[in-house]
């Protein structure tokens, strides 16, 4: 009876939650450690929710290493208002939601190196959502956009979300990405949930990719203008001016240029049509050319003689140009497609020794209401400085991401060994050689304003091409060094399997050697690939090119 | 049928029983292996392998009730005391299979010490850096410090309060502290985001999110909201698992009396009696590649100002006093070249940690006598055959 007394009032505590324990256990500790007192943060300040706030890499303290570390977050952003910043860790610099949406995500994210590349985080992602693979053809069709003020690879896909670990299975899910590779990081912006809420959330998605920013102010990120363009080319980035500028036709959106395209447009209206200008120094091979060039792509025969002369004439940045329009299957860039059907409007003009492009491609149809725009197009472009054209000297076609240094190829000089052979002139490059019995190993001066991102992640960048780990500072500091242009210059010898900027196999049995000369202002880089036992037969005339370059 | 002492022992003796659980136990482990793709370790280990009882879902449709492995392992040391020990003949014409099952139940018996009292987590130091604790991967507890006196720790052990669902509350006292501490909103697994102005259930500015629980135990966050109430005075602050790290600013600290009090929702923290300095981490990356080919600690183990250095590597661990340090990880995985590098000790504290190859000595040479025994006498008889 006593017993059942008990137990009801146990159940009668229990049921009215009034659950009171008492603190068992008690530990002595070390007197000597000092305790944070956060008393007078808020919660949101002492969880780090308000930023800046926290940082990149892993805790080691935490949980498993899987968590943030110690440091002020050197990326900011603009959440959009109907956005909640979730906690930040280490795998996410920015961790955010949709206000009262918890099956949304978005985050950014920022890896050494780059993380795979594009092409295999972009498959990676579609398979995320139950998809196969991007064919080569539709990730270099994919949109560009903003992010941290430059161009990344944007992509928009619905399907079955998997979850990151693939450990669940949600039906009508968009995932929203973009990739950027850029100063030996690779930077990543993604979103995801259910597809109709999303579909309601790009332009915020967008919003927020083209609102991050490194530092404490906003960086050259400034928003792409969807009417009026404008392209840097290499010598006014320097400067930070544009050289180019264009008026986009109404309807047009700015895709975002790239490596290759100065101006790179889609018509809103059908996103089968795409446009371009670009720009090719040494006359780009020549117009004849490269209208037989286009036509080809177009599944068609060259031009007579006669024909070409008879093509009608279109001005392009103030030269007479040569407009050509063929109907055919378009094959692609990479002819790897046949889209029947299909029209090609082209204008080429050349100006001293560069040559312009003005380029549209599309279904016949689509093409034909869109002339008009095309050629108000071409007229629409000029150059920043109010000339029509170029100036004689004008470097190479694309904007790169670090510009080309005032040190002009003639202020260079140098001694080439006798056997090598200068190859043609080449983007990014003062002066490219060859050499071995069927040239098959390169050697090439490019000279960079600044540090062209410092020796250390050039060197390294070097290493990976050749599939090696990176270089700590410290084995960085002990690497071999020789004169070159007056200064003491870091030598590079690093074997391995090399694979190219653009390359997109491996060249097994690979040497590089490379030297890096910092000067004031600007680098100098010489590099030389090829086979190992070539450049081994090579490397006394490598030293010695090194050392004749004044 | 009536059950008398005797009866009862030859069941628990019985050959018949010895196969069955063996075989459930054959079964168990094939039934947590596969499950153990769909669940995490942890989970898997708790349901199948620490457990009385289970129920197996065949084809997630039809339920099956199961013996617990460790319910399982309590019936075969039974069985094996009963059989091997109590009932076999005590004769010393068959000592080796009576020193292999002695081995058996030895090992059965490091088990259960290793399984109710051992203690496991990681340390993980920068170079330079020096520790004399570890911390759980999975359990969490609640840590009260007065902040001018740090030294004395109230300890709430996570599994009082984490056994609670969102809804339900709990609240804590001691005489040392002037509060009660009330623990509501409780999530095993949860983020936290900035509250919208004038949200519904924020405190301090911060909305807990509860999360589903992690495939991986250790990914789990646990979260709750802590009211400090000191007879009048109330205060509410969110707990979070992660507040610990340099992420964030730390451990919310309360007022309460004259006093503040930290209160921290942290992973178990366990003591060692001494202390680890790592002096220096290597690595050497298989080439072209961020991966570790091997990698070693150089640590310091301080103790009464005695000096030790030891090397920790790969299948080389550093045991002292009960404790061993394996190199366990080290990161960050993202690390720049010639950024620092951490490294990671799995630390267990087992006092049964030698016992299982101990035991497995004790029941090779029972096997060894055993079956020189049954050589010799199998020679011995073919000898007298020949002879005869």
């Amino acid at each position: 009876m006593r017993y059942s007394f008990v137990l009801l009032v146990a159940c009668l505590l229990s049921a009215c939650g009034a659950d009171r324990s008492e603190i068992t256990e008690v530990r002595e500790r070390s007197a000597d450690r000092t305790l944070e007192d956060t008393s007078a943060l808020s919660g949101a300040d002492r969880l780090g929710l308000n930023r800046p706030q926290a940082a990149t890499g892993q805790n080691p303290h935490g949980d498993m290493g899987m968590m943030g570390e110690a440091g002020a977050n050197e990326y900011h952003w603009d959440t959009p208002a109907t956005w909640t910043e979730l906690a930040p860790n280490a795998m996410r610099l920015a961790n955010l939601q949709v206000t009262g949406q918890p099956d949304t995500e978005c985050y950014f994210t920022a890896l050494p190196g780059e993380a795979g590349g594009i092409d295999a985080n972009l498959n990676r992602w579609r398979q995320q959502m139950g998809l196969a693979d991007y064919t080569a053809d539709e990730i270099a069709a994919l949109p560009r956009k903003k992010l941290l003020g430059q161009e990344a690879i944007f992509a928009s896909f619905d399907g079955t979300y998997g979850g990151m670990r693939g450990d669940v299975k949600l039906d009508g899910y968009r995932m929203l990405g973009m990739i950027l590779i850029a100063d030996a990081k690779a930077y990543f912006a993604k979103m995801t949930g259910p597809a109709a809420v999303l579909a309601n959330e790009e332009a915020n998605f967008l919003a927020f990719c083209e609102s991050l920013h490194k530092g404490d102010s906003h960086g050259a990120g400034a928003p792409a203008d969807a009417v009026h363009g404008a392209a840097p080319a290499p010598e006014a980035a320097a400067a930070g001016a544009p050289a180019f500028h264009w008026t986009a036709p109404e309807g047009w959106v700015d895709a975002g240029a790239n490596s290759m395209r100065l101006a790179n447009l889609k018509v809103s209206s059908n996103p089968e049509i795409e446009c371009y200008f670009t720009m090719l120094p040494g006359g780009g091979g020549g117009v004849d050319a490269n209208l037989n060039r286009w036509r080809k792509q177009m599944g068609l025969g060259d031009y007579t003689p006669e024909e070409l002369a008879a093509l009608p004439k279109h001005a392009l940045l103030g030269q007479e140009g040569v407009f050509a329009k063929l109907d055919g299957a378009y094959g692609g860039m990479r002819g790897d497609v046949q889209l029947a059907g299909y029209r090609m409007l082209g204008v080429i003009a050349t100006a001293g020794d560069q040559a312009f492009f003005v380029k549209m491609t599309g279904p016949a149809a689509a093409l034909e209401a869109e002339e008009a725009n095309f050629l108000a197009f071409c007229d629409s472009i000029h150059s920043a400085e109010g000339h029509d054209h170029g100036t004689a000297g004008a470097a190479p076609a694309a904007p790169p991401a670090v510009p080309m240094a005032e040190l002009a190829p003639g202020q260079m000089t140098w001694t080439a060994p006798a056997a090598w052979v200068q190859a043609p002139e080449k983007m990014m490059r003062v002066v490219t050689y060859t050499m071995g019995a069927q040239n098959e190993a390169e050697c090439y001066i490019s000279v960079l304003a600044g540090t062209g991102g410092g020796a250390e992640a050039n060197i390294n960048r070097w290493f990976a091409q050749v599939g090696q780990p990176p270089l700590t500072p410290e084995a960085i500091e002990a690497l071999p060094k020789i004169a070159m242009m007056g200064q003491e210059s870091l030598f590079v010898d690093v074997s391995g399997d090399f694979q190219g900027m653009s390359a997109t196999e491996k060249q097994s049995n690979y040497r590089l050697l490379g030297v890096v000369c910092m000067l004031d202002g600007q680098s100098v880089f010489v590099k030389m690939t090829g086979p190992a036992e070539v450049v081994e037969a090579e490397k006394e005339n490598f030293l010695a090119f090194c050392s004749s370059l004044q | 049928m009536t059950i008398t002492p005797k009866s009862v022992l030859n069941f628990f003796s019985s050959y018949g029983l010895a196969c069955v659980v063996l075989t459930l136990l054959l079964i168990l482990t094939f039934l947590g292996t596969l499950e153990q793709t769909q669940h995490g370790l942890f989970e898997v280990q708790n349901k199948y392998f620490n457990s009385l009882f289970l129920v197996h879902w065949l084809f997630d449709t039809v339920p099956i009730p199961l013996p617990g492995a460790y319910l399982l392992s309590g019936i075969l040391l039974i069985n094996l005391i009963c059989g091997a020990i109590i009932r076999a003949p005590k004769s010393w014409k068959r000592p080796g299979m009576l020193i292999a099952h002695c081995g058996i139940i030895y090992m059965l018996f490091s088990g259960f010490v290793t399984y109710h009292y051992s203690t496991r987590g990681h340390m993980t130091l920068y170079p330079e850096e020096s520790s004399s604790e570890y911390k759980s991967f999975t359990d969490w507890e609640i840590a009260i410090t007065d902040i001018g006196k740090p030294g004395k720790e109230y300890v709430i052990p996570g599994e009082s309060f984490l056994k609670l669902d969102a809804g339900q509350e709990v609240t804590f006292h001691h005489a040392g502290l002037p509060f009660d501490l009330r623990l509501s909103g409780i999530c095993k697994n949860a983020t936290i985001r900035k509250a919208a102005v004038d949200e519904l259930g924020a405190i301090d500015g911060v909305m807990i999110q509860e999360l589903p629980l992690e495939k991986q135990a250790e990914r789990n966050i646990a979260a709750a909201i802590a009211t400090v109430d000191s007879g009048g005075t109330v205060r509410q602050g969110v707990l979070w698992g992660f507040s610990e790290t340099p992420m964030t600013k730390g451990p919310w600290v309360a007022e309460a009396g004259d006093s503040k009090y930290s209160i921290d929702l942290r992973h178990t923290t366990f003591e060692v009696p001494f202390t680890i300095t790592l002096d220096k981490f290597n690595r050497d990356l298989h080439p072209g590649t961020g991966m570790a080919a091997n990698f070693e600690s150089e640590v310091t183990k301080r103790e009464g100002g005695v000096e030790r250095k030891v090397n920790i590597r790969m299948n080389e661990p550093l045991r002292h006093k009960g404790y061993t340090f394996f190199q366990a990880s080290w990161g960050p995985e993202n690390a720049q070249p010639g950024e620092p590098l951490f490294s990671t000790f799995e630390v267990v504290n087992n006092p049964a940690d030698q016992w299982p190859l101990y035991s497995c000595i004790v029941i090779s040479i029972g096997l060894l006598i055993h079956f020189l025994q049954k050589l010799l006498g199998y020679l011995l008889q073919e000898s007298r055959r020949r002879t005869a």
